[in-house]
């Protein structure tokens, strides 16, 4: 990626970041945005689970795939418990280090 | 105005040290996805946003086109619309340049903290505490990426299988660390799943079509309740 583009996505960033900031839309078009958009994030978040996911398993060796998606799955289930990002993602970490260490072991012994 | 960014400093302060792994993660990954060190810096100092840096770097190694790239990251960051239509309203009395400056510093955790208090503060606090808040998440980001981009490669080539799993358990934590009614998880899966079956069928800029399917579809076929607008998670008070 080229400087120049790295610019670009700043640039596209600090725009979403204060597009309201600077210009104040009116009453019918912050309802639109609110009303049509709202679903954006969690689409987005979801591509970017899955997307990730698929990608990971097209290049990682198969092993690594399920222990990935059951991470992925529990830090969804811990989240949504604990209500914290980061003690979700301390939880699907370490739920990832366990399944892969002793899959590890496993293989190893067979 | 001082004592609130002072405030904004110190009620930021646990959760930046929480940034700390995520920003050396970025470091780490721009120097695996082959970002000179200049480059990941330079990504660092000037998006600040840890998502779309992820997702930028992610993409990039799986050598997705600069257009795809561009529509994942304004896509992921489309959440940052909301949070600016929310503080405009709380820095309604400040002058452009000021709230201009602000927008910079508007990320997650900065506006999770700040939004308890646009009720209460006058605009110049209200800016003080982003400010405050901004300038430290921004300081603490942009220095652990350098320390993760000077991360030895015998070590990055060592973690290079395992780090792959760190894009989507971030997301993954990031959308569940909220309240989701099923219509957000029907969104986060439709998004997902139209997202992959366009990449498999080879549709040119699958993220981009995906996402905006499934998001158009669902902000159509489901009229909102209310008010109803996504809230952001709570964040502790240190």
């Amino acid at each position: 990626m080229s400087a120049l583009q790295i610019v670009c996505l700043a640039l596209v960033t600090y725009l979403e970041r204060s597009v309201f900031l600077l210009w104040r839309p009116n009453a019918s078009i912050s309802r639109l945005l609110k009303e049509r958009l709202r679903f954006l994030p969690a689409s987005a978040m979801g591509a970017l689970v899955l997307v990730g996911l698929y990608a990971n398993s097209q290049t990682n060796t198969s092993a690594i795939t399920p222990a990935q998606c059951i991470a992925v799955l529990s830090t969804l289930v811990c989240g949504q418990i604990v209500r914290n990002q980061y003690w979700a993602l301390l939880a699907g970490a370490m739920i990832y280090i366990g399944l892969v260490t002793v899959g590890s072991y496993i293989l190893e012994q067979a | 105005m001082r004592p609130a960014f002072r405030r904004g400093i110190l009620d930021t302060l646990p959760l930046a040290l929480t940034c700390v792994p995520f920003a050396i993660l970025c470091g780490i990954n721009g120097t695996l996805a082959g970002f000179s060190q200049h480059r990941s810096i330079l990504l660092s100092a000037s998006v600040f946003a840890g998502g779309a840096q992820l997702a930028a770097i992610g993409l990039t190694e799986h050598q997705a086109s600069f257009l795809s790239v561009l529509s994942a990251v304004a896509a992921l960051n489309a959440r940052h619309l909301l949070y600016s239509a929310d503080t405009a309203q709380a820095v309604a009395f400040l002058g452009r340049t000021r709230r201009a400056a602000l927008g910079f510093v508007l990320t997650d955790e900065t506006y999770c903290l700040a939004s308890r208090y646009f009720s209460v503060l006058s605009s110049l606090d209200v800016a003080g505490y982003v400010l405050g808040s901004g300038l430290l998440m921004y300081l603490n980001w942009v220095f652990f990426t350098i320390l993760g981009t000077l991360t030895p490669i015998g070590i990055l080539d060592s973690i290079r299988t395992h780090a792959s799993i760190a894009v989507p358990l971030t997301f993954a934590a990031a959308y569940s660390s909220t309240r989701r009614s099923l219509r957000d998880n029907a969104a986060f899966l439709l998004g997902g799943v139209l997202t992959v079956l366009l990449m498999t069928l080879a549709i040119p800029m699958p993220f981009l079509v995906g996402v905006a399917v499934a998001t158009l579809t669902l902000g159509f076929v489901w009229p909102p309740a209310g008010t109803a607008t996504q809230k952001p998670p709570e964040m502790v008070s240190p």
